[in-house]
């Protein structure tokens, strides 16, 4: 049970520091940016570069502080050459270019790194309390992330400069109105989406490994995160990471053989997926129904 | 002394043309009312004034410098301080944020400035703690106001400030409009469908007829019936 939730709070960490991004970029400029999960990617080979790379071999923490500058200068640069062009394209139109944009990093990135599997080799030490097994590593990624959030709550809810991207999010034509920079912080959320989706890519190559496919890995739960979340919020994605996760880590830890049948029998690891699937038809089926509901009122 | 001119300009949205090689400027300590049926191109006035719209020709001045290429956040901070029709408050955000992005550009004056906005509009103060999508449509009007003031505008640009409020509430907007005016004796270009409580405050009035320009004459000199007939295809109210 306890090392259940331990999976699901570490799992929940990795998906909610990428799935911010998508709903901060998503409030903002209103459309489903796909190439950021390529910016997660990018982010774990940057850090393994910088921490490898023989004459430089940062310590790890450096390595991704480093990989999230880079990347989140990345997320500016694309911005300018594809994004910013395209700012009173429908939303369906970014959308689809945020996907020729993904698959070209992705080819950019196969060319550079190849396709084998790379790991990290960090030293962990492992932990026991009462029957949970877990190791220095997940307690290292669950406290990144809530420093990282709560930090970015801060930000957003408590400077100046913060508020003045919420100010954005609602209300743009009023925004820069007022004097609020609109172009100038939309490059701020860019770099600020890709350096975090560039940290939870990063914690998750360190846990796992790194492949050029680990992007099909997250592009779900990242996905359905954001959609049970709620786009309106940007911590929405991090409630949705937590129940997603949770439901995920559950569902396959009840023994439903013996609830039902008195053979142990689990939900097969594999069908993990599925239960993201499933979260996030439920959430639509039931959005729909309460938003036709209020529509009805 | 002109404030803020608009010389032959055409302007639009996307493809669409609104406003047609359109002439317009406010002068130093005046209140210029803008008339006009629905949908003949007041707010998209005020719009364009603000850089929110697409300008194919002409030109936009501020005092002697030109504005025509001016990105808006730079309009506001030359001193363009702009009240939209609709969608004038942060809806998402609370009343004191929504005063402190008015403000965004002073932010060390704020907690001065906005005892003067609280003084004008007491009750702004009272809800400052909501929602702004909770107030009621008299509230978030006199916070769009107030906001606004924030700026410290050189001229303001009211996009019908007494539309969908109950009676008294156009009355207490009113006062304030006339208040701000005269207090800190800033040029107003209001846009009003309210004819005669523009008439009332104005010091001019322009009228617009599908994007250009039908009437232009001092308050004093408009005759209703006169208003009517430009009015033929829009249904102002004169009472
Ligand atoms: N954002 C927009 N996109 C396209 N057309 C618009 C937009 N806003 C206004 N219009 C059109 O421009 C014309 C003038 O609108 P507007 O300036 O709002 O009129 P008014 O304020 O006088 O009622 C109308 O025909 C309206 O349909
Ligand atoms: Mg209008």
């Amino acid at each position: 049970m306890i090392q259940v939730l331990v999976n699901s709070i570490v799992y929940a960490s990795e998906i909610a520091i990428i799935a911010v991004g998508v709903s901060l970029c998503y409030s903002i400029l209103r459309f489903a940016n796909f190439a950021h999960i390529q910016f997660a990617v990018v982010g774990g080979y940057l850090t393994y570069s910088f921490a490898t790379i023989p004459g430089l071999a940062l310590p790890l923490p450096l390595a991704m502080l480093a990989s999230a500058v880079v990347t989140g200068l990345m997320a500016i640069l694309i911005d300018i050459l594809v994004f910013s062009r395209l700012r009173n394209t429908s939303a369906e139109g970014k959308m689809i270019v945020s996907w020729g944009v993904a698959l070209f990093i992705r080819s950019i990135v196969a060319a550079i790194y190849g396709g084998s599997a790379r790991v990290f080799d960090v030293p962990s030490s492992t932990i026991v309390v009462g029957d949970a097994v877990f190791t220095t590593l997940d307690v290292a990624i669950a406290c990144a992330t809530l420093v990282l959030m709560v930090a970015l709550h801060l930000f957003l809810y408590r400077t100046r400069v913060g508020s003045g991207l919420r100010a954005l999010a609602s209300n743009q034509e009023l925004a820069v109105t007022r004097g609020i920079p609109g172009d100038r912080l939309i490059r701020l959320m860019w770099f600020l989406s890709g350096s975090l989706a560039a940290i939870g890519g990063s914690l998750i190559a360190i846990q796992t490994r790194l492949q050029p496919s680990m992007d099909l890995v997250i592009l779900l739960p990242i996905f359905a995160a954001v959609t049970i979340g709620g786009l309106n919020n940007v911590f929405g994605a991090v409630i949705g990471a937590v129940i997603l996760s949770l439901a995920q880590n559950f569902l396959i830890w009840i023994d439903f053989g013996s609830l039902f049948f008195g053979d142990p029998w689990h939900i097969p690891t594999k069908f993990r997926d599925y239960v993201a699937v499933l979260a996030l038809v439920l959430v639509l089926l039931l959005r729909s129904r309460s938003s036709a509901a209020a529509a009805k009122r | 002394m002109d404030i803020l001119s608009l010389k032959n300009v055409t302007a639009g949205y996307g493809t669409i043309t609104v406003l047609n090689d359109l002439s317009l400027t406010l002068r130093a300590g005046e209140i210029l009312t803008i008339l006009g049926a629905n949908g003949c191109g007041k707010s998209t006035v005020l719009k364009t004034a603000m850089g929110l719209t697409r300008v194919t020709g002409g030109a936009l001045a501020l005092g002697d410098k030109s504005i025509t290429a001016t990105p808006s956040h730079l309009r506001a901070a030359a001193g363009l301080g702009y009240v939209p029709q609709t969608r004038n408050v942060f809806q998402d955000m609370s009343v004191i944020d929504n005063l402190r992005m008015g403000g965004y550009l002073r932010p060390k004056q704020f907690e001065h400035d906005v005892e003067e906005v609280f003084a004008l509009f007491p009750r702004v103060k009272e809800r400052r703690r909501e929602r702004a999508g909770n107030l009621s449509g008299g509230e978030r009007r006199m916070l769009s106001i107030g906001l606004t003031l924030l700026l410290k505008p050189k001229v303001l640009l009211l996009d019908e400030p007494s539309s969908d409020l109950a009676p008294a509430t156009v009355d207490i907007v009113f006062r304030a409009i006339q208040d701000i005016h005269t207090s800190l004796s800033i040029p107003i270009l209001l846009v009003e469908q309210n004819v005669n409580k523009a008439l009332e405050i104005a010091n001019r009035v322009c009228v617009l007829v599908r994007g250009r320009e039908a009437l232009d004459a001092p308050a004093g000199e408009i005759d209703t019936r006169h208003l009517h007939d430009l009015f033929m295809d829009g249904g102002v109210r004169t009472s």
